[in-house]
């Protein structure tokens, strides 16, 4: 039982970091990435890309900066280039964006590396290592995603709230025009926020490199479970994004120990559902006019 | 009317019908007429869509549930149950899938906006991995697939050449424009319509908003659910990667939106083009890079289409006049 919740604790960390990253975007410019997952998987091939550069059994964490400043502009590149045409002209214009850069990214992911199942080839004491704490085992690469996770969500938050361009984007967030006319240049802003987000997929994409094989159409699962995770938590809301990562790994974790793995992706449908029906908003989500 | 009249005001529709009505003779391949069939089927599924999607503009991705529930309904009553014929498991596939509908719609139109799409694709989720999961009805992930079977027969569905169920589905088609042109004109379409420029002042109009998009999910749910067992029956098998995946809802929403939401002939159009550039290339280019050419055009023509046509493709003709070309402008 503790065993499952640390577990479901562990992983959520990652979801989460995944979902603040889709937070940020939403946040600032009302944008729901569907092609966040894919994002991550080129996190993921550039980590095992950029591996082949470090000596053998290296830890992959050294590329943290190599790969979320080639993530950063990666997405600075596709904003410029698409996303901000689209901002503010309704749902099904960004949906359908982001879906068709899904639809690039995965592929053109597949027509250079193929379709084939790769792994990063770190030393197998990083990928088996796990330490036993209250009689339950603690696998070290997902405590070392859930730390890193966790000190990149607190580091937002600082941001957010104790830099000019943190708060510049609160203020975007909350009304455009008026940070406008306060002199905060929008459209920077927007560039920066959708990059943060798209370096936030990339990250976790590194993060969870040491666990998951690396193949093109990995990102739509991962898709589903943050987009899951921002929703269950209640839209723009870091808070919300947080909670909703955590909540999701845990209820994954509890559906494939207790049911069975394959209904897990279900399982956690059917608990976002089930919020949804009672809180239409989210959990911390609040209500306002759409129309 | 005199014919002369109807010829000159709808020239285009007339040549698109005997265009599609020699095609399959003078193209004389059953791959190609193949593909054709196939852009039918997404035509009648996009109107299918278009109906709560378009006209409703509540983007629904939900659909591949609906059209999954008609392949497994009439695969699974053929296969298990002696062979009952795929005209008549229609109707209770259409009635599950009426049912299916209100369990989704239910709590899905109780949100709005992106929160409403989430919630159908988790819905969509949930079934998927239901199939997945009762495998010993439903065939697992690996699905059920017909026996071979020889010999034409309309009443089960099953030709020889393809030619045959080339016109079923073309008839098909031309049904579910017949339905979406009805909805349009009558009360459901301007409610539908009010709903999505308005929502609140709808309502406050007395409109109930919930029960109209619920109504007008159900009629799509139907005929999603009927091309569901057309379409099953065209390719011999059903299982849950190809009908319920949320690729299909995407490719079905996608043949709506980049033809044009919200009109008559958008789906067709929006068909007419991407079924078969994703065919195609998906046929000629599939030794380059693990065939993920295909799919690579087929996001960049979305990407290009909603950043320079956010209307869609339809709307490329509205910006020339018919007239110029010596052709009659219909609506006079």
């Amino acid at each position: 039982m503790l065993q499952v919740t640390v577990n479901g604790l562990l992983i959520g960390g990652v979801y989460a970091l995944i979902a603040v990253g889709l937070t940020m975007i939403h946040g600032v410019m009302k944008i729901v990435n569907f092609a966040q997952g894919d994002f991550l998987v080129i996190g993921l091939f550039l980590t095992y890309a950029y591996y082949t550069f470090l000596p053998d059994g290296a830890l992959p964490y050294w590329l943290i900066i190599p790969v979320a400043a080639s993530m950063y502009l990666i997405g600075c590149i596709i904003f410029k280039l698409s996303i901000n045409r689209v901002i503010g002209q309704g749902d099904s214009n960004y949906i359908l964006l982001t879906i068709g850069l899904s639809f690039v990214i995965q592929n053109t992911l597949q027509l250079i590396f193929g379709a084939n199942f790769r792994s990063v080839p770190v030393s197998d004491e990083l990928r088996f290592g796990s330490f036993e704490m209250f009689e339950t085992v603690f696998q070290i690469p997902r405590v070392i995603a859930f730390a890193a996770a966790a000190l990149f969500v607190i580091f937002v938050n600082w941001f957010l709230s104790h830099t000019d361009i943190g708060r510049a984007m609160r203020a975007t967030s909350e009304n455009r025009v008026v940070a406008e006319s306060l002199g905060i240049r929008t459209g920077r802003i927007y560039v920066i926020a959708f990059a943060i987000g798209t370096m936030f997929a990339g990250v976790s994409g590194l993060l969870l490199s040491p666990m998951f094989l690396v193949f093109p159409t990995l990102g739509a699962a991962f898709s589903t479970v943050a987009m899951s995770a921002i929703v269950l938590g209640g839209l723009g809301n870091i808070k919300g994004a947080l909670l909703g990562g955590l909540i999701i790994g845990l209820v994954e974790s509890f559906v494939s120990t207790y049911i069975s793995v394959t209904v897990a992706l279900a399982g956690i449908n059917f608990v976002l559902m089930l919020v949804l029906i009672f809180r239409p908003y989210g959990l911390l989500g609040k209500r306002r006019r759409v129309a | 009317m005199p014919l002369t009249k109807i010829v000159k005001n709808h020239w285009v529709l007339i040549a698109f019908l005997a265009a599609c009505l020699i095609y399959p003779f003078v193209i004389d391949s059953r791959y190609l007429t193949r593909v054709a069939m196939e852009v039918f089927f997404f035509a009648a599924m996009g109107n299918a869509w278009n109906i709560i999607g378009g006209y409703g503009r509540q983007t629904s991705w939900a659909s591949s549930t609906f059209v999954a529930v008609g392949a497994y309904t009439s695969i699974l009553l053929f296969v298990r149950y002696g062979g009952i014929s795929p005209w008549i498991s229609i109707f209770p596939a259409m009635a599950l899938a009426a049912v299916m509908a209100v369990i989704i719609g239910l709590p899905c139109f109780r949100m709005r906006g992106v929160y409403f799409a989430i919630a159908t694709i988790a819905c969509t989720t949930i079934f998927r991995q239901l199939l997945i999961y009762f495998a010993d009805f439903t065939g697992g992930s690996l699905g059920v697939a017909f026996m071979i079977r020889r010999g034409d027969s309309l009443w089960n569905l099953h030709f020889d050449s393809a030619i045959p169920f080339y016109f079923v589905a073309l008839v098909w088609l031309l049904v579910t424009v017949g339905i979406v042109t009805y909805i349009e004109r009558n009360r459901l379409g301007h409610y539908l319509r009010a709903i999505c420029d308005d929502q609140d002042a709808a309502e406050s109009l007395g409109i109930k908003s919930s029960r109209v998009k619920l109504i007008a999910f159900i009629v799509s749910a139907m005929m999603l659910s009927f091309t569901g067992v057309l379409y099953v029956f065209q390719l011999g098998f059903v299982d849950p990667n190809t009908f319920a995946s949320h690729d299909m809802s995407v490719r079905i929403a996608i043949v709506a939106i980049l033809g044009g939401m919200g009109t008559k002939w958008g789906p067709t159009v929006g068909a007419l083009v991407t079924v078969p550039l994703l065919e195609l290339s998906n046929a000629y280019l599939q030794h380059i890079g693990g065939g993920g050419a295909g799919w690579v055009m087929y996001g960049l023509l979305i990407i290009v289409i909603v950043l320079f046509k956010p209307n869609g493709i339809i709307s490329i003709f509205d910006n020339f006049s018919l007239k110029k070309l010596g052709g009659g402008v219909s609506g006079r």
